[in-house]
């Protein structure tokens, strides 16, 4: 059922008389009536710096698309997608969501990995009026001071996690020496203010913040000036392949021996790759797919699907992903059209539980307000698969790390 | 106006009028043919360059980039209040131009690898002053989220991102998809396309061809190869930025990335692809690898694969490119003629011509 997007136009693409007379003479097609189609966009990076994670969203989607297809689609509507490959370079990843919309006729664009090609794409969704679902962006930006009317994010932010990983891990580290490096894009740049603004007033010392540029590969001049420094904590706000070449390489230099290293967002794949380096480096997650299946059953049975599917645990990303179109898709039928301002304000403000701790909406600024999870990265003979990377040191409600709805920088376009 | 001059004007006018429906069967739409004029304006002007001057540029993203910069600066930043559409495709082709005209001195008298080479090297300078000046370009993130001002037409002002009326044109889309934006986009490629023609008719692209084929030779001959060089140059280089100009309006948005070694190689490919020394190739090539690179990288991961295939496959098969191939004819051209001393008929027009020119 995943079919590519033919090129049409308009948001329906109503099957002709011929369709029709297929699905009445049809046992199996319950539907007798023209099979309606509603294109959305998937606009992932499958190669670049964050492909794996942008792979694993893509089989989220899929999985959540065939899910809902197989249940009768949104309102009698059969969910096609569209497929972008975004590079993860946010010029493409516009241009991508452009040709979906305007070509496709996609009525919701979901994706990101990097938050640059978040921001830039939600920049176009509020343009051509169109759903943007943010999946994996983390930088505060999203939903702070470049929030838009079409865009919600469910995946937690900078913000979030640099209070969380501070309420867990002050009393240890609080008052050290702090180097940070940090990829040189919005993301980074939120998270490390993030940090330090939460860090410093309690007494620690930042040395120096290295900025490189996404998609760096090469570490080792940073890390040489961070070994010179001895820092007691060591920073490392890089995703994706970049964080795995950076843990690996502060290996080398001895780093994960002599200092903590906090990576202060990670996944499955990243904790695979970096392997016994990720032992004991601490980082947040709004999602661990072991944590949340032995404890909720929608997720268990989300995860549970994915794995009999793909035969690998979902990624966090993946996660977001999966919930996002099953978000979008209760919010078109509350909603009871494709209107975006309709589902924009039955989204606003939204309570419900999905595959972990109960959430909301929240209406100021479109963030989705849910727990954040800290985890510390264990050795890889105690990983019960390649993707059992981490043990949950703690699991921050999402209300209490969040920017506070008084003090955020969003001004949300009115409708 | 000559016949030909009636087919040229008639035949480009009639495919930039088909152009966004004709690709709406294999997958295109209108929005992409609208990409694509502009970013083959860049191209067409890489063509002076590469094709009839000879000079292989590694730098053109630096004109390209810092157009779009100049043309979103101008309308956010220096003048939010009175954002003008015209304004800052003034101010930024005139940067631009400025820009070339000054690399263009310090680079025209290089040779070969080395000219490609310093022009590289000042382009990742320009890309490193983009990406580190974050007060005004904002690094990696880029300019976002400007809206492109209406353009004024003194009794009126359109504005480009509305479409055109509905009309259903079968298999061929609708109407109602194109916006006045690609209506824009393609006068301005019209009169780049009848302005390049004229250039390379004239005694200045018989001059470029003859530098081209024998610089010492030419030099004999009584012209002044560097001057040659740098007119092309400087005009190379502000059609980039005028190509980035446009995309920055259009887009509403720009990235150091236009300012990346990627996007230069993408002009020379561009280029190549679609066909050297001549007029169209370099708009061929542009529109054949953006279209594979927005439509078929959809349907498949393996789309890179299809891209550098076809690269290669014309590199090695069709050395003219695809146009080149399509048009080679068994006639000496212009530029050999001059080469070989033929007396040029006709009235020379070209005032820039030193004296002492035998003819």
């Amino acid at each position: 059922m995943f079919n590519q997007a033919k090129p049409s136009r308009g948001q329906f693409v109503v099957g002709g008389a011929a369709g029709a007379a297929v699905a009445a003479f049809s046992s199996v097609n319950v539907i007798a009536a023209p099979m309606k189609k509603v294109v959305i966009g998937l606009d992932v990076p499958q190669t670049g710096p964050y492909s794996d994670q942008g792979q694993d969203q893509l089989r989220a989607y899929k999985l959540a698309i065939e899910e809902i297809n197989a249940k009768g689609g949104v309102m009698g509507m059969q969910i096609e997608a569209s497929v972008g490959d975004d590079q993860t370079k946010a010029p493409v990843a516009v241009e991508n969501a452009r040709r979906m919309i305007e070509r496709d006729g996609a009525v919701m664009i979901t994706g990101g990995s990097s938050s640059a090609t978040a921001v830039a794409v939600s920049g176009l969704c509020q343009e051509k009026k169109t759903i943007f679902m943010a999946t994996l962006t983390h930088s505060n930006a999203t939903t702070d001071e470049s929030c838009h009317y079409h865009t919600f994010r469910r995946y937690n932010n900078a913000y979030m996690s640099a209070h969380a990983m501070a309420k867990t891990l002050l009393t240890k580290y609080g008052t050290g020496k702090w180097f940070h490096i940090t990829a040189d894009y919005t993301w980074g740049h939120s998270v490390y203010e993030s940090l330090t603004e939460v860090l410093e007033p309690k007494g620690a010392k930042t040395i120096k913040n290295v900025l490189l540029p996404l998609g760096t590969t090469d570490f080792s001049s940073a890390l040489s000036q961070a070994q010179a420094a001895k820092p007691d904590v060591l920073v490392i706000t890089e995703f994706g392949k970049d964080m795995v070449n950076a843990v690996n390489q502060a290996a080398q230099f001895g780093l994960t021996k002599s200092t903590k290293i906090l990576v202060p967002l990670a996944d499955e794949y990243m904790a695979k790759g970096a392997g016994d380096n990720f032992d004991n480096v601490v980082t947040t997650a709004p999602f661990y797919w072991q944590y949340h299946a032995a404890k909720y059953p929608a997720a268990k049975k989300f995860v549970d699907a994915f794995m009999k599917r793909y035969g690998a645990p979902p990624s966090n990303g993946a996660e977001c992903a999966y919930t996002n179109i099953y978000q979008w898709k209760e919010g078109v039928e509350r909603s009871g059209s494709l209107d975006p301002k309709k589902f924009i304000e039955k989204m606003e403000g939204h309570k419900f539980t999905a595959t972990k701790e109960p959430e909301y909406w929240r209406a100021s600024d479109h963030q989705g307000i849910n727990s954040c999870l800290v985890l510390e990265g264990v050795p890889v003979k105690d990983r019960a698969n390649p993707y059992a990377f981490a043990k949950v040191l703690e699991v921050h409600d999402g209300e209490s790390v969040s920017i506070p709805a008084a003090s955020s920088k969003c001004k949300i376009e009115s409708a | 106006m000559s016949t030909a001059d009636l087919r040229f004007y008639g035949l480009t006018l009639l495919g930039l009028m088909v152009f966004p429906f004709v690709i709406h069967p294999i997958g295109g739409y209108p929005g992409l043919a609208t990409q694509i004029l502009i970013v083959a304006i860049a191209t067409v002007g890489f063509n002076l360059l590469l094709g009839y001057a000879g000079l292989l540029s590694y730098g053109q993203a630096a004109f390209y980039g810092v157009g779009s910069y100049m043309a979103l600066l101008t309308v956010s930043r220096f003048f939010p209040s009175h954002p003008n559409f015209w304004l800052a495709m003034m101010l930024s082709i005139g940067f631009v131009t400025l820009m070339a005209l000054g690399i263009g001195a310090l680079v025209v008298r290089l040779y070969g690898i080395y000219f490609g080479l310093v022009t590289l090297a000042i382009a990742q300078m320009f890309f490193f002053i983009i990406f580190q000046w974050r007060d005004l370009t904002k690094g990696d993130d880029g300019l976002q989220g400007i809206s492109s001002p209406a353009l004024p037409l003194g009794f009126t002002s359109i504005d480009l991102s509305a479409p055109l009326p509905q009309a259903d044109l079968g298999p061929f889309g609708n109407l109602g998809d194109v916006h006045y934006w690609y209506i824009f986009a393609a006068i301005v490629m019209f009169l780049v396309l009848a302005f390049m023609r004229t250039l390379t008719q004239s005694q200045f692209g018989e001059v470029l061809g003859a530098i081209r084929e024998n610089e010492e030779r030419s030099m004999f001959v009584g012209f002044d190869p560097a001057k040659y060089k740098l007119a092309a140059f400087t005009i190379a280089g502000a059609l980039a930025g005028l190509s980035g100009a446009l995309r920055g309006l259009y887009e509403g948005s720009t990235n150091p990335d236009a300012l990346t070694v990627d996007t230069s190689g993408n002009f020379v490919i561009f280029a190549v692809v679609g066909g050297l020394k001549t007029l169209f190739g370099p708009v061929v090539g542009t529109g054949l690898i953006m279209y594979l690179q927005n439509v078929i990288s959809a349907k498949t991961e393996a789309w890179r694969l299809i891209e550098g295939l076809i690269f290669v496959a014309v590199i090695v098969f069709l050395p003219g490119g695809i146009l080149g191939t399509l048009l080679r004819r068994n006639r000496k051209g212009p530029a050999q003629r001059i080469l070989a001393g033929a007396v040029r008929t006709g009235p020379a027009t070209d005032a820039s011509v030193p004296r002492g020119v035998t003819r």
